[in-house]
């Protein structure tokens, strides 16, 4: 697209003309003196330089500020980009802005579009008119602003919103202004009724010009399907000349996408009627429709209320309710209800009791009186009562009482021994059967059936017939609830339907209804509340308060306006939804108006060029001063010395992270004994040395050879590395931090086992449970003689340190994962003292342990031991090596002590 | 501009940063190490003689050593050193704070590294250094310290006026000498009546010998007065390195007639190559 650019003030470009001038100024002008101080000048004083020329400021610079100078003269002249074509100086802007359902669609084109007209006005000084064609929710009927000045119109027309109701041009037209002036009006494309004498208004201004959307960005609208099947058809309404295809979709009520359907509506007469083709159990979640690209109140489609959890009565004897066999009715209808409802089992009083919107009756014949009374007036207040029949119901005497049509007292049995008919198939549904839309299936056959007494008057009742026309399903109103009758029953033993498709649709469906039946009727004169309403862009929100409930009795006619918003209104488990496009007539683009200059949105609008331009001159300034610094030297001294610096910064501020890396690196490589630090020196110093000497045992007797002892710090470092931590507990050491405990938890969970000592050879503290309070520990218990710590290197049957014959707790039951190996061992023998008062020489290659007596060897074998359990776990425990042991245990029986 | 005066500033603290002892230590050290010995014995440091003890010599000199290995009883005797003074000045104002480029030391530093290695060769010698008007000859470690400060921090002292020298003392004067040679012979003149051993050691910035400036300049003197504007800088480098060389000549002059030396050491040049020169010429 070609910019044009205009000159608001051209008066100020032939300065520009002076440009010449002011560079033989500047060339002329010598740049300031570097000033230096010198020891020397006395010296230099009287010498006078041959040449008296003056040095020149460099050419670039010369241009740099020329450029500025022509930048700030070119934004005196304030230049515009795509200016506008300037109307003749024709009196006031009346501009008229449609802000129905409609406009949300192209709501940013129509408002820049605002914005560059009243900009436009502004700089002419004409007073701007302000129409909106929608009704203004609350109080004021229409924004109308009159005779306001540009910035007025500017926030008011920023504050400005689409609404998610049709425009009224017909109250519009009473508050268009009566001056003269020019007319402008924002069109949102859309052909509305009294648009032909709103033109004939606006064209007795002295202009008139009207923008509107491309064909391809008008809005389009989603209408109630007559006929069809709600959760899965819907109509396309709108404007047929789109050359890109529609994309519809279906959502469920989270928002997600179930489905989604192309539609090319070029050769299409809309309304298009749309079908989506979909796996029942998506059917079922299908809660909006929805067109994609579009974001108008009209372009979302809600079904009525989906959601809302209801709860269903089965009534059932007392021993189905504790074994559910194949062959009782229950077990079918559970399985099928199941999915979609809370499911209520048991007597039919309780069942009352807790007042479900549906009870169904599976082949029950006789009730109580109280009963069936208490039934009837639930059913009167609105409820839905579904009954199968069955042998029980054809017995029964009184089975005329709460079933929609008499019933003969007999069985019906077609495939019966004295019966010569086969069994039938469903006849097609007729489609005023309130279940017209399901799908019987061709393989179902109905063998038995309880039939109605009379023939006659049954046509409005029955729901679904049989091949013959027999009924199958009947139905009726009572006062405000509905009595529904299968005539066969609910499990397969009459028919096959229970193993059928058919049988889940027609439950649901019939789940339905029953909301309906029960909220609807009950509230003929009722009031929906409003639940969630729609924005002008199509998004659910909180209703306000100047939105009011809704009569249920017109809630079909409603049509929605600022009261009424499209929407969510219900009470109690029943939404039912208000939506535009049911109520917004035949959608159609408009056509040109005659006499009014059309044009598209979209254009480039207005830009001024001053702000940037001035930014531009400005930034050169800065760089000008910043080429005189840096000419002058002084910063190139100062950037360097802060460079220096920074590098430096960098460097020292890099360096400590690298050992810290590396040392964890080491720590994975090789094994290492750990403790935990407890912060103070000389139990950490004592557990250090412990268990070097424990390291040092473990390389000289065992092929398990670690490579040193690590402190480690829960709080901050890496445990993973460290298959055992041994943990001193001081009544001194505060309780452990979140972060700490959760270290040492994620340790445990992860196959870590803790060596806790509390050290005092007593095997109870409470500073342990302070301490370990926040560990997530399975339950301890004492060592069990036959533990695999007493032989898994050793066969040990004490396990001495500083103290004796404390008790030792280890995991009554170790956590699968972990190879038996408890995640906790716990005692108070002091260890790590018994072991840290052994030393280790060093001779040459060879080490050796100094100084062990006996408690101290066993000690250090317990230690040895443990290591070896941490590690291999319970494989000792296996019987693989019970014979060894048996002999060894027998020789050592045997031999002295 | 603010920048050359913070940039003085800067540098004047930056100068103090770089141990100057250390460059003086390792500039004395690049020096033959010469002695004056005066060949016979004396109080000196190093050993002179043994001789036979004779009554009067105090015991404590007896060395039991050389005495054991004969029978008779001799003393040790040690060269005798004179303590032969060395004065130093060194011109102390704004002017010596002057550098033209970071890579070499303003002229206070170079002033004072070369002082000091001087000092530090002669307190070695067994002579007594100073710094003139200011302090008692000594050579002591203390002695060295309080010179070392006195060198970069001392009252402003353009010319070495009024100041007491011992007769035949050795005079160091470190300074740029840019005043006129008017003014320097009448605050040196006296100082050349008292002794003959006497050195001006002119140091100057390199660009104060070759002016190596272009364009436009407004130069002012380190006290931002006497201000001249030269319009073409890199004009008049030759003629202003004419006057520069008739002026140290006229310096030179000066000290031949007082029987003094003279050495020039530019800032750019190694601290070695002066302080040998001085030392070798002194020794001579």
């Amino acid at each position: 697209m070609i910019s044009s650019l205009a000159f608001l003030n051209p008066w100020a470009l032939p300065a520009l003309l002076a440009l010449p001038a002011l560079y033989f100024l500047l060339r002329i002008t010598p740049p300031a003196p570097k000033i230096i101080q010198f020891p020397a000048t006395r010296f230099l004083a009287n010498l006078k330089p041959k040449q008296h020329t003056p040095n020149h400021t460099p050419w670039w610079i010369l241009l740099l500020r020329m450029l500025i100078a022509a930048l700030l003269l070119i934004a005196l002249a304030k230049p515009v980009l795509n200016p506008v074509q300037t109307s003749a100086d024709n009196g006031p802007l009346i501009l008229v802005i449609d802000n129905g359902w409609g406009a949300a669609q192209n709501w940013d084109d129509i408002q820049s579009a605002a914005e560059s007209e009243i900009k436009q006005a502004g700089r002419q000084g004409q007073n701007i008119f302000i129409v909106t064609s929608a009704h203004e929710p609350g109080q004021k009927p229409f924004e109308k602003l009159l005779a306001v000045t540009q910035s007025d119109a500017l926030s008011t027309v920023r504050g400005l919103k689409p609404r998610p109701w049709p425009s009224d041009l017909r109250a519009a037209l009473d508050v268009l202004p009566a001056t003269e002036g020019y007319a402008v009006w924002l069109h949102d494309g859309l052909e509305k009724p009294g648009q032909k004498s709103f033109v004939k208004a606006l064209q007795s201004y002295s202009a008139l010009s009207v923008y509107r959307p491309d064909k391809n960005a008008l809005p389009l609208a989603l209408k109630n399907p007559d006929g069809f099947q709600a959760e899965t058809g819907i109509l396309l309404n709108g404007h047929t000349g789109m050359d890109i295809p529609v994309r519809l979709q279906l959502l469920d009520e989270r928002g997600q996408l179930l489905d989604e359907l192309l539609v090319e509506t070029l050769s299409q007469a809309l309304p298009f009627k749309v079908e989506f083709d979909l796996p029942p159990a998506l059917q079922n979640r299908a809660a909006s429709f929805r067109i994609a690209g579009q974001n108008t109140a009209a372009s979302r489609y809600f079904l009525d209320s989906v959601g809302g959890p209801k709860t269903v009565g089965i009534v059932a004897p007392e021993k189905a309710a504790q074994t559910l066999q194949f062959t009782e009715d229950s077990f079918y209808l559970i399985k099928a209800l199941e999915p979609y409802a809370t499911i209520l089992q048991g007597p039919l009083d309780g069942v009352l009791a807790q007042s479900p919107s549906m009870i169904v009756l599976p082949d029950v014949g006789t009730m109580p009186p109280d009963t069936l009374n208490a039934l009837s007036a639930w059913v009167n207040e609105g409820g839905l009562l579904l009954r199968f029949a069955g042998p029980n119901m054809a017995q029964s005497r009184s089975q005329d009482v709460l079933t929609p049509v008499k019933l003969r007292a007999e069985t019906r049995n077609v495939q019966g021994s004295l019966s010569w008919d086969k069994p039938l198939k469903i006849a097609p549904l007729s489609p005023e059967s309130p279940l017209y839309g399901l799908s019987p299936d061709d393989e179902i056959e109905v063998s038995g059936q309880i039939l109605p007494a009379l023939p006659d008057g049954l046509d409005d009742k029955v729901w679904a017939a049989l091949e013959d026309g027999t009924p199958l399903i009947t139905g009726v109103q009572q006062d405000s609830g509905m009595l529904v009758m299968v005539h066969t029953t609910a499990s397969p033993e009459w028919s096959n339907i229970p193993l059928s498709g058919f049988y889940v649709q027609l439950l649901k469906r019939l789940l339905k209804f029953s909301g309906q039946s029960a909220a609807l009727s009950s509230s003929q004169n009722g009031l929906l509340q409003p639940v969630q309403i729609m924005d002008g862009f199509g998004a659910l929100q909180s209703p306000e308060a100047h939105v009011k409930p809704l009569n249920a009795a017109d809630f079909e006619n409603t049509v929605p306006k600022p009261e009424h918003p499209p929407g969510f209104y219900g009470r109690g488990g029943l939404q039912r939804a208000l939506n535009l496009g049911d109520h917004v007539g035949t959608v159609r683009a408009t056509k040109d108006i005659y006499g009014a200059s059309m044009q598209p949105y979209g254009q480039k609008f207005e830009t001024d060029l001053v702000p940037s331009l001035v930014t531009t001159a400005f930034l050169l300034f800065i760089l000008d001063a910043l080429i005189m610094i840096a000419l002058s030297g002084a910063l190139l001294n100062r950037f360097k010395k802060s460079a220096l610096s920074a590098s430096l910064f960098i460097i020292f501020a890099v360096l400590p992270l690298v050992p810290a890396h590396a040392q964890s690196e080491a720590a994975a490589q090789d094994l290492y004994l750990a403790y935990i630090k407890t912060g103070s020196p000389i139990i950490d110093a004592t557990s250090n040395k412990g268990l070097e000497v424990l390291t040092a045992a473990l390389n000289i007797r065992t092929s398990a050879e670690p490579k040193g002892v690590k402190g480690v710090n829960p709080e901050s470092d890496t445990l993973i590395f460290y298959p055992l931590l041994y943990w001193p507990i001081t009544s001194a050491q505060s309780a452990l931090s979140s972060k700490a405990l959760q270290n040492l938890q994620d340790y445990l969970d992860h196959g870590g086992t803790i060596l806790v000592d509390t050290r005092d050879g007593r095997g109870k503290s409470e500073h342990l449970r302070r301490i370990l309070g926040g560990l997530n520990i399975p339950p301890l218990t004492e060592l069990p003689k036959d533990h695999v710590i007493g032989k898994s290197f050793y066969l040990m049957d004490a396990f001495p340190g500083r103290h004796e014959n404390a008790p030792i707790w280890v995991e009554s039951t170790s956590a699968g994962g972990r190879d038996g190996v408890s995640s906790v061992i716990l005692g108070s023998h002091d260890w790590a003292g018994a072991w840290a008062e052994l030393n280790v020489i060093n001779r040459g290659s060879r080490q050796y342990i100094q100084g062990a007596d006996r408690r101290h060897e066993l000690s250090l074998r317990f230690g040895i031991n443990l290591v070896m359990y941490a590690l291999t776990g319970n494989y000792k425990a296996d019987q693989v090596h019970v014979p060894h042991i048996l002999e060894r245990l027998g020789q050592e029986k045997r031999g002295p002590r | 501009m603010a920048f050359p005066k913070l940039r003085s500033t800067a540098e004047h603290t930056a100068a103090s940063v770089p141990d100057i002892r250390q460059l003086a230590i390792q500039t004395a050290f690049q020096i033959l190490h010469g002695h004056n010995p005066k060949r016979k014995s004396g109080s000196g440091e190093s050993f002179w003689q043994f001789r036979e003890y004779q009554p009067g010599d105090m015991p404590r000199e007896i060395d039991w050593r050389q005495s054991a290995k004969t029978d008779r009883v001799y003393i040790r005797q040690k060269e005798l050193h004179t303590a032969q003074s060395c004065l130093f000045w060194s011109k102390q104002n704004a002017n010596m704070d002057f550098c033209s480029d970071d890579k070499h030391p303003n002229k206070r530093f170079a002033s004072a590294v070369l002082a000091l290695a001087l000092a530090l060769i002669h307190s070695r010698s067994g002579e007594t250094i100073a710094y003139a008007g200011l302090q008692r000859a000594g050579h002591s470690e203390k002695t060295l310290r309080h010179f070392e400060r006195l060198l970069m921090k001392s009252a402003e002292s353009p010319l070495p006026t009024s100041i007491e020298v011992q007769r035949n003392a050795t005079f160091y004067g470190f300074s740029d000498f840019l005043e006129t040679p008017e003014e320097i012979e009448a605050a040196l003149a006296p100082i050349a009546e008292r002794t003959h051993n006497g050195w001006l050691v002119q140091v100057l910035d390199p660009a104060e010998l070759d002016l190596p400036y272009d364009g436009r300049i407004l130069f002012e003197d380190m006290h931002g007065q006497n201000q001249t504007i030269i319009s073409n800088s890199s004009d008049i480098k030759s003629e202003y390195h004419q006057r520069m060389l008739s002026h140290i000549e006229q310096v030179q002059k000066l000290c031949a007639s007082w029987g003094w030396q003279y050495v020039l050491h530019r800032t750019d040049m190694t601290y070695k190559f002066t302080a040998m020169k001085i030392w070798l010429e002194g020794a001579s």
